[in-house]
């Protein structure tokens, strides 16, 4: 964008009636759904390069990044990092060139033309491009007393909410790599961890699987076994969670797991439900397909993260994403064509 | 005579349409609570005092959080009203967190 200081603001769309000029709405440059690691790695190029930018977000600043306990592979910090502490990096860093952050949830985007609107459960925004980064949530495992026992022993957040359960069991259903990193971190307050794995080995990686090994005193892992149902009962005037029921399905057999709580990471979904309303194109599972340049089926809206179809779910990747789509709508916004058509991927 | 002004945000309007301030806001956390800290951020940036409440470096008082949020989980906002009225927000929820606040 050009470097002149008046372009660093938003401009006014304006109507002319008569001789009368009536401002209507700002339009910023850039409106960024979502504030994880893949938005907040674009604001950071899009703001050096004086395009104004702000984010709208209705989670935590750094998203599931800033939840995670400990990350070991994002390059740059030979001892890790703490998730909150990259987030909390990432934030100033955006901040520091002049990003805005708002706290909203966004429910539409709408195509007007010349800018986009961008409707929150505010109000509403305009822009001339906008880039969707809302990243994905934990999925939920779908069985009987994961809903009713929410947030009462069923928990997706061990950073969280792990210090209710100082000498307590749990039990951890998943086998990738937030499943082992998480019930790793959960042996710092439980007495015994079971890990529900549904397949016969983990698709963790072997670095987390050889860390996990150093905690086999407090843990237990149960391979090809199926979490089947969440049951609790009122004690001391709450109703807590008791066990898990599952089964092993190399016997048939439903085995019971006594415990104090369950923390559930069986692989993530994509936030974008709000799109649904939208013209921009979804996979089969919900994820956003894009171009070659990160650009939606709707011109100018851009995602980057994972929440775009391709996605390999990494913070790393979602940061390269983000600086690549910062790049894209840089140039969208010089009102130069993209390098070639825009062609959707096949997933 | 000096004229107070408070700011509206601070006040609250209860059932007989009198305003209503906060009184006091205690927040119940851990340690590595990411949504603990975005609500901490967001009173800060209101001008909004609250007392953090560690529920790891005080155990003792777990109980209480359970029983005042009805849930196993932080952050707990309690929001306490001059005339004792409480809102109870859990996790980082500015639907409920603003209205409670404001």
């Amino acid at each position: 964008m050009s470097q002149t200081a008046e372009k660093t603001k938003a401009v006014p769309v304006t109507a002319t009636a008569s001789a009368k000029t009536v401002a209507i709405e700002p339009v910023h440059d850039v409106v960024m759904i979502g504030a994880g690691p893949a938005a907040l790695s674009a604001a950071i190029y899009t703001t050096r390069e004086d395009i104004e930018t702000v984010l709208y977000d209705k989670g935590p600043i750094g998203g599931l990044a800033a939840v995670t306990d400990w990350i070991d592979n994002y390059p740059g910090f030979a001892k890790g990092i703490s998730g909150l502490d990259l987030a909390e990096n990432l934030h100033q860093q955006a901040q520091r060139f002049g990003a805005k952050f708002e706290y909203g949830e966004v429910a539409n985007i709408i195509d007007a033309g010349s800018h986009k609107r961008v409707i929150t459960t505010d109000g509403e925004v305009h822009a001339k491009a906008v880039l969707i980064a809302t990243g994905s949530d934990y999925k939920k495992i779908g069985v009987p007393g994961e809903k009713e026992y929410y947030a009462r022993g069923v928990h997706y957040c061990a950073t969280c909410d792990g210090a209710f359960y100082r000498d307590k069991r749990l039990v951890v259903v998943g086998g990738g790599n937030s499943a082992v990193q998480e019930a790793i971190f959960l042996t710092r307050f439980a007495s015994h961890i079971d890990i529900l794995v549904r397949g016969d080995h983990f698709r963790a990686s072997e670095v987390l699987q050889e860390e996990l090994q150093k905690h086999t005193a407090k843990v237990t892992v149960h391979f090809n076994t199926s979490t089947d149902e969440i049951i609790g009962a009122k004690v001391d005037n709450f109703e807590k969670v008791t066990k898990v029921i599952g089964t092993d399905k190399t016997t048939g057999k439903k085995v019971d797991f006594p415990t104090d709580g369950v923390f559930v990471f069986v692989g993530l979904l994509p936030n974008t439900e709000f799109l649904k309303k939208t013209t921009i194109e979804l996979d089969e599972i919900g994820f956003i397909k894009t171009n070659p340049y990160l650009e939606t089926s709707l011109p100018g809206v851009f995602a980057a993260g994972d929440v775009r179809s391709g996605a390999t779910m990494q913070i790393a990747t979602a940061v390269g994403e983000g600086a690549t789509a910062a790049l894209m709508i840089r140039h969208y916004l010089e009102g130069h064509a993209l390098l070639v058509t825009p062609v959707t991927l096949k997933v | 005579m000096s004229v107070t002004i408070i700011s509206n945000k601070k006040l609250k309007k209860n059932e007989r349409g009198h305003t209503l301030m906060v009184k006091n806001i205690t927040i119940f956390t851990t340690n590595t609570c990411a949504y603990c800290g975005m609500v901490k951020k967001w009173l800060a940036a209101k001008g909004l005092a609250y007392e953090e409440v560690n529920l790891e470096q005080n155990p003792e008082r777990q109980a209480e959080a359970m029983q005042v949020s009805g849930q196993l989980a932080v952050p707990v906002t309690v929001v306490t009203r001059q005339d004792d009225t409480q809102s109870v927000v859990v996790g980082f929820n500015l639907a409920q967190l603003a209205p409670a606040v404001l």
